[in-house]
């Protein structure tokens, strides 16, 4: 009788969760632990620019598996490639992720970061839904985070800001120009370098333009 | 109205197949009108650039930011009618009794929608229109499409724009003038729309690394954001280890 009734409550459960994603609490607490990190750099202001750009490079180098999210905006591009000219998209690549990354988050530092919770979409692969309110913003701003887990190892694969997934979107402009190039990675390498050189990787910037 | 939407989607593909014929490019597979977008894409950006742009920038130095706020509302809370009728199409009708709640406490204590008091009061507002409406309903978004000065649009969203002149009240008026008041409106709502987003254009394109894949991209996540009322789709998104070296 017993064993029916078990069989009976875990029929129910499995409908219950049928279809529903499950939290992942480890993911939550991993990002609420680095985005403390990322505001601490932001804010401190004792770093001149140089100082907290090369700090935010290594918070970033230690926070995304940079080499597969590189791999993952060369799209098809990606298979087969050059290992030589994979390691010169993955160095430059590194730098440009960062800057932008930077650049996206520049203009926070006296608010806070809350995690709302999470959804698991398969093993070791979740989203977790944040929220960034507080300091000089006026409306709370949603941001997602994906996140890989690896023999135990958590990184950000990608993040999603004003409704935007930042490696995404750089997914489809990367493979656009590489398109545009006859399937040329070299071409990608170039245009990345352009921008590194520049150092104009659009929020911060424009704000400071038009005001 | 199924029928409606299945014709003007047809008329528009049809019209679109004609136009763009022979310009499909092998490397732009996800993109069919490619060549037709990029020429209406370097048209459009002209055209900002000599007259949306300038514009847009005098009235942000001319107006001051309470008039813009007053006129944005206001063009915000003539929209309500639209929005409560896909409100309650997609069957959304919590959303729907806050566009009502909001078009009454805005038009009466917000002195016809110049302020937002409904927002005020914990009401926030959101935006429906028939391109969202078509896609809950499950209907694909199509090729993506630049349309002149309308910019970024695919052809569920065209056909829902369209569909959406049927949701507005002053398309069943009579009287002297309102073709006058509906294109004046259209031409200060374009206005207003550009000055709001005066940075946000400037950080696209500045953080850009192909302008035109840049702006298709942020169109279609910042689409499938709102048809999701901002909740992630788990199953929507890529995997990571799709273009992995296979081992």
């Amino acid at each position: 009788m017993l064993f029916i009734k078990s069989i009976i409550v875990a029929a129910f459960f499995s409908l219950l969760f049928a279809g529903s994603s499950i939290a992942a609490p480890a993911d939550e607490a991993f990002v609420q632990q680095k985005a403390n990190e990322a505001l601490a750099i932001l804010r401190d202001d004792s770093l001149d620019p140089a100082a907290k750009t090369a700090r935010f490079a290594d918070y970033v180098d230690n926070v995304t598996d940079v080499p597969r999210v590189a791999r993952f905006v060369l799209g098809k591009y990606a298979r087969g490639a050059d290992p030589q000219k994979l390691a010169s998209f993955t160095e430059v690549f590194r730098e440009y992720a960062s800057g932008v990354y930077e650049s996206q988050l520049g203009n926070f530092g006296g608010e806070t970061l809350k995690v709302l919770g999470s959804q698991d979409r398969k093993p070791g692969d979740s989203v977790v839904t944040s929220v960034i309110s507080g300091g000089k913003i006026e409306e709370p701003i949603k941001v997602n985070w994906r996140i890989r887990t690896r023999n135990g190892q958590q990184t950000v694969l990608d993040v999603q800001i004003f409704g935007i997934w930042l490696a995404l979107q750089q997914r489809n402009e990367i493979t656009s120009v590489i398109a545009n190039h006859g399937g040329d990675i070299e071409a990608a390498i170039d245009v990345l370098r352009e921008k590194v050189a520049k150092g104009n990787y659009g929020e911060k910037d424009a704000k400071a333009a038009s005001h | 109205m199924m029928r409606m939407v299945f014709r003007t989607f047809t008329l528009i593909s049809a019209a679109f197949a004609a136009s763009a014929c022979g310009t499909t490019s092998s490397a732009h597979q996800d993109d069919p009108l490619y060549v037709w977008n990029k020429g209406v894409f370097a048209f459009n950006k002209a055209a900002d650039k000599v007259v949306v742009e300038p514009v847009a920038r005098t009235y942000h130095n001319i107006v001051p930011k309470p008039g813009r706020d007053g006129v944005r509302n206001a063009l915000g809370n003539l929209r309500s009618p639209v929005i409560l009728g896909n409100d309650l199409l997609q069957g959304k009708f919590g959303r729907a009794s806050k566009t009502l709640a909001r078009f009454g406490i805005n038009s009466t204590f917000g002195i016809v929608g110049l302020f937002d008091v409904a927002k005020r009061a914990g009401i926030k507002g959101h935006t429906e229109d028939m391109g969202q409406t078509l896609a809950v309903w499950g209907i694909s978004s199509g090729p993506y499409v630049m349309l002149p000065i309308l910019g970024p649009s695919n052809f569920r969203d065209t056909t829902g724009f369209i569909l959406d002149i049927g949701l507005e009240p002053l398309t069943y008026m009579r009287f002297n003038g309102r073709n006058a008041i509906l294109t004046g409106r259209f031409g200060v709502n374009g206005v207003s729309v550009r000055e709001v987003n005066l940075d946000t254009i400037e950080a696209l394109r500045n953080a850009s690394i192909d302008e035109y894949a840049s702006l298709k991209s942020a169109y279609e996540q910042l689409r499938a954001n709102a048809i999701s009322d901002g909740k992630v789709n788990i199953d929507d998104l890529p995997d990571y280890d799709e273009y992995e070296d296979e081992k």
